[in-house]
């Protein structure tokens, strides 16, 4: 390639979005450029072979709202994007005794009613009126965000569709919504069940990559995410990838090539260049210099606006609210290599209960207590986990006999203490405190450990570019969401310089893997160009 | 004897709700459980010789418009036209005066930081760029959002539009600091640790919430807009002026008269209330200044409410988080902290870790090892309150479950007390031994004295879900399911606090039936 030919996008950053934006791209004829900084494409949704022979979902370990649209739309299926779905929801307890939460209802029925007659019963209800509001949410994921202090048409009409949308749920879920978007999570599982059996773990959900406790208003509305997941079209929560998260990115990357982009790995971005305030290309670590009629960005907005960019290029007033935008990474990985099955000493075995994904998180004053520590500035001694062993149901990640499991631990906050950069010094300490806890439960565990990956927010930051460690490119709070991601005005893909966009889940609808931000942000630049 | 209405409670809301009903002709009775008027606004004799003005310190936010329909400067009422001034205290004996006058208080900053006496006067232009359009919104009826009647629809887009007229800046910033912790807005102004968990504590007080709990830089935001006054004397001369007025108009007014039923109709309409002791009185209208819980959940039956109503207000979260500490001293106070000006309210926290571990032990039940206090010294305005050269030093101490650890004992109740005077103790000196006498009020001890159900201050807690639509959906607008059934006292819009404003707007709503 030489290096005075012109395209039409350079998207900086090959994770799932930058990869999903780039395919849409090129996919309506626009000549595309994928540049990643790593010499692995997929950012945060990356599988490796972290030791020889265990592949595993490095960071994001589960699937479960990926737009099923963009699946049809980019054929991914053709591409190799396969999904396994999780069946099961396991809870072991301390004492001995354990609840397995499955698919199938009736069977999640009869394992409730052994702590709480009325909370099985309620517990259809629940996941009906959840779907319902759900459907709801989905209008919102599925569009670009309305700015509320806008008068322009577009907005209005935006607002007016989330308005009839709101009303249509009808006066009790209207309520039940504003409960929902402002309660916490057990505040709000409280209308519904007694069990703290119950509770523990799906309070948990609300917490995921948040810097807030089961008990901190705002952590409600994450629940809605299990009752929002749509895999192979049909309602179902979670899954993961075939061959790891990776898998996702790489689907999308040969989707991508198939329309004819072109993807660079080991190709770090150094500046976008700005000319007379519009952005015509960029600048690589090694000097070269590319062009293109846009930029599209998938890193957060911090590193968008104050690496890619600069200050120089920007208003006093933009820096401000960029430096407002909070990230507060909250979580860390720790993935293990294991020499056989992990066996739980309450329900022994390698049935279908350890094949969906596995939590510790026993009650609610054990999640609220792993949150206390953390906002003090230390990792949690008895953290939150969420745990999977992909290996039983996709032998291609680990040779026979042999499993990895990939563990999600909170709390492990950024800014410890002792300052973040004493991360590497409480590493193996975190690890331990995982490792100790899941033992617990798993009595053999610290025998059959081949190798442990430990992935504090630290690492996050060093290894993948999320400032502070934010698995989700900046903190799921309210003030955070819909038109104010990054920030209202420059919201819904667009920046404050003109020809560079964003694609990222710093952008709306945020985190996970969902696809939809390199979705909208695609659709949103082909109106423009 | 025949009345039109009959108001159960006569704290500052249900006096305001019978005042109002009365001066628009209306026969109201009102019915007391307590011997004296006033609930959680009266003062009284805790010790003798020593009195308090009331439950609760502030009076920033009674509604000023009540005060002229009413005349009740005419009965004896006193308004400063501005709020009180608070002195926040920090652990190392600094302090620093908030005053209604911004100036004075940036001044009174200025000692401990020049960057923080500029931040408050960005931070209080803020405040009086929103202020206005929240105290409107607060001081009229919600519009119900779902039903939409023109008028509401109307009253609605007003509001919205009011927003907009802030200009797109404010708007935008005002939508942004609304979902945020109160830790975190202020962290974006301030750089005094002190200082910001002063000016934080109204946010979390009577809340289930810490300062980095998200929504509460809203709570802050609703003390902020509408603390603009303050009434000599505290609640209690507001209670006895609003009694006086109420009379004046011809109420009735019945104290130790405990309400046990309400009675309906076969069509399930009030017809009337009977008394703990069995008397019956008739009525078709009855508004009730007790909390939702109370009059849902023991004034009613669940056949009578039916499941749906039983199920949303059994849901309504009203936990108590603050106990009540009166002291008693024999020698006047004496502050540690270096100020000019006297001190008659005071706010203790120091920094936010200190406030949120003093919310942690809440969660689980248990009260907080160094609480967060809201101070205040009526005597210092008023010395009759007190034998002469004696203090009264009234406290308002977070964070104390409702439901302890194992449940309150004499003994639990007493080291919760310790724990308050060892922290004021820490601001003063000599405290200790001028102590003639404590009173100790758990959040338990609250509801069985007032009626409060769970120990919460505000009849249910402050939070945007039961702001908006307060209490309850079915029961915002002060209308009931019951038909004839009212609801007039702090669980309805806008809340609670010392405001008279439920009350006022309650009357309204029943006159226009």
């Amino acid at each position: 390639m030489s290096a005075n030919s012109t395209y039409d996008a350079i998207v900086v950053g090959g994770g799932h979005n930058g990869l999903i934006c780039a395919a849409y791209l090129a996919r309506a004829g626009r000549r595309v450029l994928v540049l990643e900084k790593r010499h692995v494409l997929g950012g945060a949704a990356v599988s490796e072979e972290i030791y020889p022979g265990f592949t595993f979902s490095v960071a994001s370990y589960v699937v479960s709202l990926f737009r099923p649209h963009i699946i049809r739309e980019l054929e991914l299926a053709k591409h190799g994007y396969e999904i396994i779905p999780l069946d099961c929801s396991f809870l072991p307890l301390p004492d001995g005794d354990s609840l397995a939460r499955w698919a199938d209802g009736n069977r999640s029925r009869r394992e409730i009613q052994r702590f709480s007659r009325k909370d099985a019963e309620v517990y259809p209800e629940f996941s009906r009126v959840m779907t319902l509001m759900g459907k709801f949410a989905k209008q919102i994921i599925d569009h670009p965000a309305p700015d509320m202090g806008s008068l322009r048409l577009k907005d209005l009409f935006g607002m007016a569709r989330l308005g009839k949308a709101f009303k249509s749920l009808g006066p009790d879920l209207f309520h039940l919504n504003l409960k929902l978007l402002t309660l916490s999570a057990v505040d709000f599982l409280d209308l519904w069940f007694e069990s703290e059996i119950l509770k523990g773990p799906m309070s948990a959900s609300g917490i995921i990559g948040t810097f807030k406790g089961v008990r901190s208003p705002g952590t409600a509305y994450v629940l809605l995410h299990h009752y929002m997941g749509e895999l192979d079209g049909a309602f179902r929560s979670w899954g993961f990838s075939k061959g790891g998260t990776g898998g996702v990115s790489m689907a999308c990357a040969r989707a991508a090539e198939s329309y004819g982009a072109e993807i660079r790995t080991s190709a770090p971005v150094m500046k976008v260049t700005v000319n007379k305030g519009r952005a015509d290309g960029v600048v690589l670590d090694n000097g070269d210099e590319l062009k293109a009629k846009l930029v599209v960005s998938n890193l957060d907005p911090r590193r968008t606006y104050l690496g890619l960019v600069g200050e120089e290029h920007l208003d006093g007033d933009v820096v401000k609210e960029i430096n407002r935008f909070k990230y507060r990474g909250s979580s860390g990985k720790v993935n293990l290599a294991l020499d056989r099955v992990p066996e739980f000493a309450c329900r022994p075995g390698d049935g279908d209960h350890i094949r969906g994904d596995i939590a510790i998180a026993p009650n609610v004053d054990y999640l609220e207590r792993a949150y206390d520590e953390a906002k003090y500035g230390a990792f949690s001694r008895r953290p939150f986990i969420n745990a999977v062993i992909p290996s039983l149901t996709d032998p291609t990640v680990a040779p026979p006999g042999k499993h990895v499991m990939s563990c999600f631990i909170q709390y492990a906050p950024y800014h410890l203490k002792e300052g973040a950069e004493d991360w590497p010094h409480q590493r193996e300490a975190f690890g331990d405190a995982v490792v100790d806890t899941l033992a617990e439960y798993i009595p053999g565990l610290r025998d059959i450990i081949l190798h442990r990956q430990v992935l504090t927010p630290w690492d996050l930051e060093q290894q993948m570019g999320l400032t502070e460690g934010n698995i989700f490119q900046g903190e799921l709070s309210l003030e955070q969401l819909l038109f104010q991601r990054p920030l209202a005005g420059f919201a819904n893909y667009k920046t404050s310089i003109h020809n560079l966009w964003m694609c990222g889940s710093g952008t709306h609808p945020g985190g996970g893997v969902m696809g939809a931000g390199g979705e909208l942000a695609a659709k949103s630049i082909l109106k423009m160009i | 004897m025949n009345y039109d209405v009959i108001v159960i409670g006569a704290g500052h809301n249900g006096l305001t709700t019978a005042a109002l009903l009365a001066q628009a002709g209306r026969r109201v009775l009102v019915l007391e459980k307590n011997d004296t008027v006033g609930g959680l606004a009266g003062g009284g004799e805790f010790h003798p010789g020593y009195k308090t003005t009331g439950l609760l310190h502030d009076t920033g936010g009674v509604r000023m418009d009540l005060i002229k329909q009413l005349n009740l400067q005419t009965h004896g009422l006193k308004t400063t036209g501005k709020r009180a001034p608070v002195t926040v205290l920090s652990d190392d004996g600094k302090a620093v005066m908030l005053d209604a006058d911004v100036d004075a208080t940036a001044r009174s900053i200025e000692a401990v930081s020049e960057n923080d006496a500029r931040a408050y006067r960005d931070y209080r232009a803020l405040i009086d760029k929103i202020g206005p359009w929240m105290g409107k919104l607060l001081n009229q009826p919600q519009p119900d959002v779902l039903a939409l009647r023109p008028a509401e629809m109307m009253q609605l887009l007003n509001s919205g539009l009011g927003l907009r007229r802030l200009g797109k800046k404010t708007m935008r910033e005002f939508l942004k600091i609304i979902p945020m912790c109160v830790a975190d807005f202020l962290d974006e102004y301030f750089e005094t640790d002190f200082l910001k968990a002063g000016i934080a504590l109204p946010a979390i007080q009577g809340s289930f919430n810490g300062p980095w709990s998200s929504f509460t830089t809203m709570n802050l935001l609703l003390w902020e807009s509408t603390s603009t006054e303050q009434v000599g004397g505290g609640p209690a001369a507001l209670v006895a002026a609003l009694e006086k007025a109420a009379v004046s108009h011809g109420v009735e007014i019945r104290t130790g008269a405990e309400v046990a039923r309400l009675l309906l109709s076969d069509s399930g309409a009030v017809e009337g209330v009977r008394l703990a002791g069995g008397e019956t009185i008739e009525t078709t209208r009855v508004a009730a200044a007790c909390t939702p819980k109370e009059v849902f959940l023991h004034l009613l039956t669940s056949r009578e409410i039916g499941p749906n109503l039983e199920a949303d207000i059994t849901h309504l979260r009203s936990r108590g988080t603050t106990a009540k500490i009166n002291l008693a001293l024999d020698k006047k106070i004496q502050w540690s902290a270096e100020t000019t000006n006297p001190i008659a309210w005071a706010r203790t926290g120091n920094d936010f870790d200190a406030m949120e571990r003093a919310f942690d032990a809440v969660k689980y039940r248990r009260f907080s090892e160094t609480p967060v206090l809201d101070i205040l010294v009526p005597t210092a305005s008023n010395a009759d309150l007190a034998p002469e050269g004696h203090e009264v030093v009234s406290i308002l101490a977070q964070f104390a479950p409702y439901d302890y650890d194992g449940g309150w004992t004499d003994a639990a109740r007493e080291e919760l007390g310790d724990r308050v005077v060892a922290r004021l103790a820490q601001h003063t000196t000599g405290l200790e031994e001028s102590i003639v006498a404590r009173q100790i009020m758990t959040p338990k001890d609250l509801e069985t004295r007032y009626n409060l159900t769970g120990g919460n201050l505000f009849h249910a807690e402050h939070a945007i879900d039961q702001l908006v639509g307060r209490p309850i959906p079915s029961c915002a607008g002060y209308r009931t399911p019951i038909p004839g059934l009212f609801l007039c006292g702090s669980g309805s819009h806008p809340g609670g606090g010392i405001t008279c404003a439920p009350g006022a707007l309650a009357s309204r709503a029943i006159l226009s039936r």
